[in-house]
C-alpha cells in the first residue's frame, strides 16, 4: 500500500515517455534557419551524410543541369510501395516569385530500381533563388522519426534523402547586365576615341529571391568602314578606344557587358568619324555701354554701368570640308575701363537701370570733355559636328573678345549753393 | 630509500619539458599573399580533380587528414552512384586573404563550367557556374596544408 504513490508516478512517467516516443520529432528540420521555414513533415534524422545541406554553385542554367541530387533515388526495400519520393520547393521557382509548390510526389522507386530527377523532366525552371527538399515516404522508417506505421491515423513523416543532400539552395542568374551605352570621347582631324560608362549587373528572380551574381567584364572592339574587329579585348572596367582614321572613314565601337556567369548583352555600338575643328566664327556684336546718371555724371556720386543689350550666347552654323558644324559663343565675363585709370578686368555685364547694377564706379574729379569708358566681352566658344544624324560635342575652340562701343562720359563737380528761404 | 629516489626521478621527468630550450619549438615560416595564392590554387585544382574522378587520392598532397575526411563522404556518395562532377575552363582568382595564427584563410573565386558525368561515359550538358571556395591553411608536417574549407553561399561572398 505504501508504494501506491510511487506506482502512480511511474505510470504517469510511462505515459509521458510513450507520448514523447510517438510524437513526431520534426524540430530538427529547422536547424538551417530557412526564412521560409522547413516543410511540415520533413525529417532529416536519418540522413547518412555529416551535412544535410548544400548550396549549389550559382549557375546561369535555369534547369540546373549540374544539380548532383538529380540521380539519387534508389529503391531501398524489396517490399513494393515503400519508396515514394517527394520533392518540395519554394522560392522564385517555375518563374513565380515566392512559389511554394508543397510536397509533390516525384515517383515511386521500387527496389532495386534507380531513378533520376531534374527540373528538365518537369519543364520547370529556377529564377533567382530556390530551395529544394528531397525526401521519401516510408512506413518502415516512420517510427524512427516520430510516429508512423501502416494503419495509423496520422501520416508518417517524410524522411530526408539518405543518399545525397536532402536540402539544397539553388541560385540561378540567367539575365545579362544592363546595356552599355558607348559614346565618342574625343575627336580630331585624323583620329576618334570612344568610351562608355560602367553598367551594373541585373539579377534574376524577384523579391527576397532576387539574385544577381555580379558584373564580370566588358568585351570591346572597333571597326573601320564595317571591316574586321580591331583591338578586341576584355576588361574589368570601361576603356578609351582610339583609332587613327581619315575624315571619310566611319569608325564604330562595339561593347558587350557580361556578368560573372557569362550572361552577355547584345553588342552595343556607336559610330563616328574624325573631324577637325571648324574655323572660328565671327566675333559677336558686343553692343553699347549705358550709364546712370546719364551724362553728365557727378564727381563723388556712384555711376551705374551696363551693356546694352545684355550679352547672350550666340549660335552659328557652318559647313566646312563637307562637315556641318554648330558653334556657340557663350559670354563669360566683361572687362571694364572707366577712363580714369581704374579697370575691372573680369567683371559682370551690369544691369539696366533702374535695377541696381553690379558694375559701378565713382569718379573722384570732374572731366568736362568726358571720360572714355570701354568694355570688352569675353566669349568661350564650343563646337559640335554632325556625325550621321547626331550632333556630337561640345569640343572647346578657345575664346573670343568682343569690343563694346565706347562711351564718352562727362563728369561735373557738384557745386554747393546757398539759398535764402522765406 | 629506493622509493624516495623513485619519486625524485618522477619529479625531474615531469619538470624536464618546462626547462627545454625554446629553440626546439616548431618555427612556422611566413606565408604571404602570393604564396597563399599558389597553395590555394593548387588545393582547389586538386579538389576539382577529386570530384572529377570521385576519388580522394588527389587531395592527399594539399589537404590535412581531417579536411580529406570532410570531403570523403561526398566523394563516396558520388562513387556509389557512378557519378562524377567535372569542371572545365576554370579561371581562379584570390578574392580574400587574411594571414594570422601561423597560417591564414583565403577565398578563391572560380568561374567555369560544370557538369554531371556518368560511369557509362554519358554526361549532362555543361552549365556555367561561379563559386567561392573558402579554405584555411596551416603549417603541418613541414608543409602547408588545407585544414578546413567550404563552398560559400552567395550571401557570404567576398566582394
Amino acid at each position: 500500500m505504501r508504494h501506491a504513490p510511487f506506482r502512480r508516478a511511474a505510470g504517469v512517467g510511462l505515459v509521458l515517455a510513450a507520448a514523447f516516443a510517438l510524437a513526431p520529432r520534426l524540430a530538427v528540420a529547422s536547424a538551417w534557419g530557412s526564412p521560409y521555414g522547413d516543410p511540415a513533415g520533413f525529417c532529416p534524422v536519418h540522413s547518412w551524410l555529416p551535412s544535410t545541406y548544400l548550396s549549389l554553385p550559382p549557375t546561369s542554367d535555369p534547369l540546373v543541369g549540374n544539380n548532383p541530387e538529380q540521380d539519387t533515388f534508389f529503391g531501398y526495400h524489396r517490399h513494393p510501395g515503400y519508396d515514394d519520393w517527394y520533392g518540395y520547393w519554394y522560392g522564385d521557382f517555375r518563374g513565380r516569385p515566392g512559389d511554394q509548390s508543397g510536397w509533390q510526389l516525384i515517383r515511386r522507386v521500387d527496389y532495386p530500381s534507380h531513378w533520376h530527377w531534374n527540373f528538365a523532366d518537369w519543364g520547370w525552371a529556377v529564377h533567382g533563388h530556390a530551395k529544394q527538399y528531397v525526401a521519401y515516404y516510408n512506413w518502415t522508417f516512420g517510427g524512427q522519426c516520430g510516429m508512423g506505421h501502416p494503419g495509423a491515423p496520422w501520416p508518417a513523416p517524410y524522411m530526408a534523402d539518405i543518399d545525397g543532400y536532402p536540402v539544397m539552395d539553388i541560385y540561378v542568374d540567367a539575365v545579362p547586365p544592363a546595356d552599355p551605352k558607348p559614346r565618342i570621347a574625343a575627336v580630331g582631324p585624323s583620329s576618334i576615341s570612344f568610351t562608355w560608362d560602367p553598367v551594373v549587373d541585373r539579377g534574376d528572380g524577384a523579391g527576397p529571391d532576387y539574385f544577381a551574381v555580379g558584373m564580370g567584364h566588358y568585351t570591346s572592339w572597333l571597326t573601320i568602314d564595317g571591316g574586321p574587329p580591331i583591338g578586341r579585348r576584355d576588361s574589368a572596367a570601361p576603356l578609351v578606344l582610339s583609332s587613327a582614321a581619315r575624315p571619310t572613314d566611319i569608325v564604330c565601337v562595339f561593347v558587350v557587358a557580361s556578368d560573372k556567369l557569362g550572361n552577355a548583352t547584345a553588342p552595343a555600338s556607336h559610330c563616328g568619324r574624325p573631324a577637325g575643328a571648324p574655323p572660328a566664327p565671327p566675333v559677336p556684336d558686343a553692343g553699347a555701354i549705358r550709364v546712370n546718371p546719364a551724362a553728365p555724371g557727378l564727381a563723388g556720386l556712384a555711376s551705374w554701368f551696363w551693356l546694352d543689350p545684355v550679352p547672350r550666347p550666340v549660335t552659328t552654323y557652318e559647313s566646312a570640308a563637307g562637315t556641318d558644324y554648330w558653334l556657340v559663343a557663350e559670354p563669360v565675363s566683361a572687362g571694364w575701363d572707366f577712363g580714369d585709370g581704374v579697370k575691372l578686368p573680369a567683371g559682370d555685364f551690369g544691369a539696366p537701370y533702374p535695377a541696381p547694377s553690379t558694375v559701378t564706379h565713382t569718379y573722384g574729379s570732374a572731366a568736362e570733355a568726358g571720360y572714355v569708358v570701354g568694355a570688352t566681352i569675353n566669349y568661350r566658344v564650343s563646337w559640335w559636328w554632325r556625325s550621321g544624324g547626331e550632333w556630337l560635342g561640345p569640343y572647346p575652340l578657345g575664346s573670343q573678345t568682343g569690343l563694346a562701343g565706347r562711351l564718352v562720359y562727362p563728369v561735373r563737380q557738384a557745386q554747393p549753393e546757398l539759398r535764402l528761404s522765406g | 630509500m629506493t622509493r624516495s629516489l623513485g619519486w625524485w626521478w618522477l619529479f625531474l621527468l615531469l619538470l624536464a619539458p618546462a626547462c627545454a630550450p625554446a629553440a626546439l619549438a616548431v618555427r612556422v615560416p611566413a606565408l604571404d599573399r602570393a604564396a597563399a595564392t599558389a597553395l590555394l590554387l593548387a588545393a582547389d585544382e586538386a579538389r576539382t580533380r577529386a570530384f572529377a574522378t570521385a576519388d580522394p587520392g588527389p587531395l592527399r598532397a594539399a589537404f590535412a587528414d581531417r579536411a580529406v575526411a570532410a570531403l570523403a563522404p561526398q566523394l563516396a556518395a558520388l562513387r556509389r552512384r557512378g557519378v562524377r562532377l567535372e569542371e572545365r575552363d576554370s579561371a581562379r582568382s584570390l578574392v580574400h586573404w587574411a594571414a594570422g595564427g601561423g597560417g591564414g584563410e583565403g577565398v578563391l573565386e572560380v568561374e567555369g563550367e560544370q557538369r554531371i558525368a556518368f560511369a557509362d561515359g554519358g554526361a549532362r550538358p555543361w552549365s556555367r557556374i561561379v563559386r567561392q571556395w573558402w579554405a584555411a591553411l596551416s603549417w603541418s608536417g613541414a608543409r602547408w596544408l588545407v585544414v578546413g574549407m567550404g563552398d560559400l553561399p552567395p550571401a557570404q561572398w567576398w566582394s
